[in-house]
């Protein structure tokens, strides 16, 4: 038997209403919560009022709704204490104002801070990608410059030969460091090579600290979201919180 | 009863329903209303019933509980839940602590009274005007 059938016209429409309120205090929340509550509130009301005994249908489904609570004291537990007491307090114009006050104000204020946080934020990207930039490139130019350093010291003329086979139109020169000093071509190559390793080393020196580098800023942005989610937090008290809370407070 | 008193009691309730909640679910599982059941047995559940359904949801949001509708022979589908190893945990956690605190509370409720009736804390006092 379905829900619609177990109940009388009128005893029908007391639970729509009791649901239809349900659904207005739900109002914001995230619809799949409130359809699983609605689903769920609705299947309590079905199993209380089976086992209930005594009375007219009226009585019996009024006892058990009286039971489940009134719409606004059920969802009240998902409410934060601050929203409560708000809805509370008489001064509700006063919270008004202020809410209009902060919306001026308030707002502004926490988009140019949301500004500055997004710019710390693209700075630092910028910085990771121009320091790995600038590894990645020392040491491939290190790495063509060994090679090429090489081929130099076992074979001098390599460099005149491959502009001879590019058809004269080749024009690849290498900077002669010790032509100063008039020293063969394998001596300049082997300067050029050992400036080169250097600078692949730096480079491969560049990548392997880059990790540290990547942690560090991984490391300060979970402090920072830590604290903004401590921050917020704060303002969401649940009942754990709550009670740890009420502890501390007869502890101490 | 006045607004503030009214509040404290409220908080104390929450906390207390949900640590019931997390025992009842770290013995078996339950749907809503087996467990409003199982929570007014144990004596009169001075909370509306209602009120188990969003700790139950916040629970799960929070990952201390699990949460599947299954097919129910007897009416609508029905929502069970259980403790998932994080709850489990925490329900293991709380346990000792909450029974800290009853000790804690119980311990100056024990103290014998005064003849006036009062509890028995102005003898200190007396003691030290005798020897002042």
């Amino acid at each position: 038997m379905t829900t619609e059938q177990r109940y009388s016209p009128p005893a029908q429409a007391v639970i729509n209403d009791y649901l239809d309120r349900l659904k207005y205090h739900l109002a914001g929340f995230p619809a799949v919560d409130c359809e699983d509550l609605l689903r769920e509130i609705a299947g309590h009301i079905d199993e209380a009022f089976s086992g209930e005994s005594g009375g007219d249908e009226m009585e019996r489904l009024l006892r058990v709704l009286r039971r489940l609570g009134e719409p606004a004291d059920v969802i009240s537990e998902r409410m934060s204490p601050a929203m409560i007491k708000m809805g509370k307090r008489k001064g509700l114009p006063f919270y008004i104002l202020s809410g209009v006050l902060i919306a001026l104000f308030g707002l502004p204020l926490g988009a140019g801070v949301f500004g500055v946080l997004i710019g710390v934020l693209a700075a630092t990207l910028g910085l990771l990608v121009a320091y790995f930039a600038t590894a990645l490139s020392l040491l491939v130019s290190g790495a063509i410059g060994i090679v090429v350093s090489v081929l130099i010291m076992v074979d001098p003329t390599i460099i005149e030969r491959i502009n001879m086979a590019l058809g004269g139109r080749g024009n690849i020169q290498l900077v002669p460091f010790g032509a100063p000093l008039n020293l063969p071509p394998q001596t300049d190559a082997l300067i050029c090579l050992i400036l080169c390793v250097i600078l692949a080393g730096l480079g491969a020196l560049m990548l392997w600290g880059g990790r540290y580098l990547l942690r560090g800023i991984v490391y300060l942005f979970k402090i920072s979201w830590g604290k903004i989610k401590q921050t917020f937090g704060r303002r969401r008290q649940h009942p754990v919180a709550g009670w740890s809370s009420w502890i501390t407070s007869v502890c101490s | 009863m006045n607004q503030e008193l009214e509040n404290k009691i409220t908080q104390l309730r929450k906390g207390i329903l949900e640590l019931a909640i997390m025992g009842f679910l770290y013995q078996e599982t339950h749907y809503g209303y087996s467990l409003v059941k199982a929570l007014a047995a144990g004596g009169e559940l001075s909370l509306k019933e209602g009120t188990i359904y969003p700790i139950l949801q916040r629970m799960t949001r929070e990952g201390m509980v699990f949460a599947e509708w299954v097919e129910s022979s007897q009416g609508p589908p029905r929502k069970y839940y259980r403790l998932t190893q994080l709850g489990r945990n925490t329900y293991e956690s709380l346990v000792p602590e909450f029974r800290r605190l009853v000790k804690l509370v119980n311990q100056p409720l024990a103290s014998p009274l005064t003849e006036e009736g009062g509890i028995n804390v102005g003898k200190k006092l007396n003691i030290r005007k005798e020897g002042s």
